[in-house]
Order: C-alpha cells, then sequence, then structure tokens
C-alpha cells in the first residue's frame, strides 16, 4: 500500500487494518507485525502506527500481550460481525447515491450485478 | 514532557525583522517538519533551539524562568553546511568527532559510511555536494541524543539515499527522541513528521500534520504550494 499525503495518515493506516480484518486477510489469532517494521515498511512515523494499534485495540480488533507483540482477535464471530457492520454501511451511502440518481431498485440491482441495461 | 515553550521576537538589525512574537512550543518524542520560504527564518530557528542564538521573550508578566528543558550538549544539531579542514579525509573527520565527543556512535556512522558506499580514504574536499550532506547527516544521527535539529539534511541527494535517510529517521523515532527537520523537500518528508512548523509572515503555524490534511484535503506539501506569497 501507498500512502496518499492528502489524507490523514493516521485514518488511512487505521482503515487499511480494519479492512484486511475483517475481509480474513489478517488470520484471527496471528501476531501483527511490529509498529517499527510496518512504519519503515509505509515510511511513516512509528508515533503514528502506535496510534492506530490504539485505536484497534480499544475497537477489541487487536489484542496486545505486553512485549509479546499484538495480534489480531480470535473472535471470529466478533470479525463477522464487524464485517456485516461495515458492508452494510457501504451498502447504504451506496443507496443513498444511487436514490439520489433516481434509479429504480432494478436499475440499482442490474448495476450491483453488472448487467448492462442499455 | 515540553522541551521548549516561549513566545519569541528576533530581528537582526532594524528593517530585517523574522518573527514578531512567534509562538514556539516543542514537545518531546515528536516529529516536527520545519518550513517556510527563503529567508523566512528556518535557520534561525534552530539556531536558537540550539541554543546557539539570542533572541528577545515576547510574553507578558514572564516568570523568569528557564525556557530550555535541555542542555545544549544534550542536541545534536547539523547546520546546512559541513564543518572540516581542508586536509581531512573522510576517516580523519569520523576519528575527530570519535575523540572529541563522547556521545559519537563510531559503530553507527562507520556502518552508515558503508550503506551510503562513501569512500573513506577520500579527501573531504573531494565529495560532492550530496556526498557532503551525506556525511554531515551520518555525524548528527551518529551523536547519541534526544534532540535532534537537523537543517536542510537532502538538498542534491539522490533519492534512493534520502530513502535511506528517511529509513534511519524512523529507525531512531521513540517516544524519547525529538527531531525538528528544516527543508524544502516538504514531499520527502512529510509522511514521518507528527506536527509542522510553518514560518509565515513572522509568525509559526504550529500543529499536527494529519489535521491539516484532514483540514484541507490537501497535503502538506501542496498546502505550502498553494499559500499565497507574503
Amino acid at each position: 500500500m501507498d500512502i496518499n499525503p492528502n489524507i490523514s495518515i493516521y485514518s488511512q493506516i487505521a482503515e487499511m487494518l480494519r479492512t484486511d480484518i475483517i475481509s480474513g486477510r489478517l488470520i484471527p489469532g496471528t501476531k501483527v507485525e511490529s509498529i517499527r517494521d510496518l512504519a519503515v515498511r509505509l515510511s511513516v512515523n512509528p508515533n503514528t502506527i502506535k496510534r492506530v494499534y490504539q485505536e484497534l485495540q480499544e475497537e477489541s480488533l487487536f489484542h496486545s500481550e505486553g512485549t509479546g507483540g499484538t495480534f489480531v482477535t480470535n473472535d471470529k464471530d466478533f470479525i463477522a460481525r464487524k464485517r456485516r457492520e461495515f458492508a452494510e454501511m457501504k451498502a447504504n451511502q451506496f443507496r443513498t447515491t444511487m436514490q439520489r440518481l433516481n434509479l429504480t431498485p432494478e436499475d440499482i440491482r442490474a448495476l450491483i450485478m453488472g448487467e448492462d441495461e442499455r | 514532557m515540553i522541551l521548549f515553550d516561549d513566545r519569541i521576537r528576533k530581528k537582526y538589525h532594524p528593517g530585517k525583522i523574522i518573527f514578531q512574537g512567534a509562538d514556539v512550543s516543542i514537545e518531546s518524542g515528536l516529529t516536527y517538519l520545519l518550513f517556510g520560504d527563503n529567508g523566512s527564518g528556518k535557520s534561525t530557528l534552530l539556531r536558537i533551539l540550539a541554543q546557539d542564538e539570542s533572541y528577545i521573550r515576547f510574553r507578558f508578566n514572564d516568570q523568569p524562568q528557564p525556557n530550555f528543558r535541555y542542555r545544549p550538549d544534550q542536541v545534536s544539531y547539523m547546520q546546512s553546511d559541513l564543518v572540516f579542514y581542508r586536509s581531512m579525509k573522510v576517516t580523519d573527520l569520523f576519528r575527530f568527532h570519535r575523540d572529541l565527543d563522547r556521545r559519537f556512535d563510531a559503530m553507527y556512522a562507520d556502518d552508515a559510511l558503508t550503506k551510503f558506499q562513501i569512500d573513506r580514504t577520500a579527501k573531504i574536499v573531494s565529495l560532492s555536494d550530496g556526498q557532503r550532506k551525506l556525511v554531515n547527516f551520518i555525524l548528527c544521527m551518529a551523536r547519541r541524543c534526544d534532540l535532534y535539529l537537523i537543517d536542510e539534511p537532502f538538498p542534491n541527494v539522490d533519492l534512493k539515499n534520502i530513502e535511506k535517510c528517511v529509513r534511519m529517521i524512523i529507525d531512531r523515532q521513540s517516544l524519547e527522541t525529538t527531531f525538528v527537520i528544516a527543508t524544502h523537500q516538504i514531499g520527502e518528508v512529510e509522511t514521518i513528521a507528527d506536527h509542522i512548523l510553518w514560518i509565515r509572515h513572522q509568525d509559526i503555524i504550529n500543529e499536527s500534520a494529519d489535521t491539516l490534511r484532514d483540514e484541507t484535503a490537501r497535503s502538506v506539501e501542496s498546502n505550502y504550494r498553494r499559500d499565497s506569497p507574503c
């Protein structure tokens, strides 16, 4: 991932890690990259990564085992619930936009399924 | 912990006012990106923080407390020009620092010379501008300190070496280490900075880099580019 300097770096990295967890790219229960390694890889300040890890811990997506490192939560139901919430939020945003364009539910459905309406 | 907090006023001669009561506050553990137009006072501010330059306090009801919560020898200050004797080879300069400076980490410096492929036996006068900058940067980073003041580290340095320098800074960033980096190459460093110190109209904007991005939906660099000249 490349950092986009036009958006808050903190929110970008938090969003990236959240997506990685709920999509299963970061496997539940596994150890996550150390703060410094991730900082070097993305070329960002370790303080920023540290704050992101703290936020994800508060959201219970990460848990810390002190000096043993930081781990992705093992609670698969919780991750599934988060994925559902995230997908619903995105779907709502999408639906609102489409309704503003005055599209019918059929049009929207066709768009999502990739069916050509012309 | 606050390392420095004051309102400063500085002028060199009656016509040349640099700061007219600018608030400067430096907190430990943060990295500050210091930028502004040519002649706006970046180097002056670094010299003030290095305790090499005096200034006038600009606060009412001033308490006569010290403004610097660190001693000058706790600072590693990279001036924009490398200081050396003309007869010196690279290795002479490094030996000079090793012998005179107890904070100087000779192993670290030696590793860095290898990393940048700088010939230790070369005379410093024969080095390119970029290589001289790198030598200067290595000398600054090899000093084990809590506060690093770095003046224009990257002009004439190639992109790959800038990346290595940035990596060296990230490796050193911690809750105990503070960096103030003055540069015109904002884009190269902005992702590793917590705060900006933007010198503008004899004043200093000091805020979180991410806050500026959130408020403007633009990078620090493009904020600076779009700013109208004074």
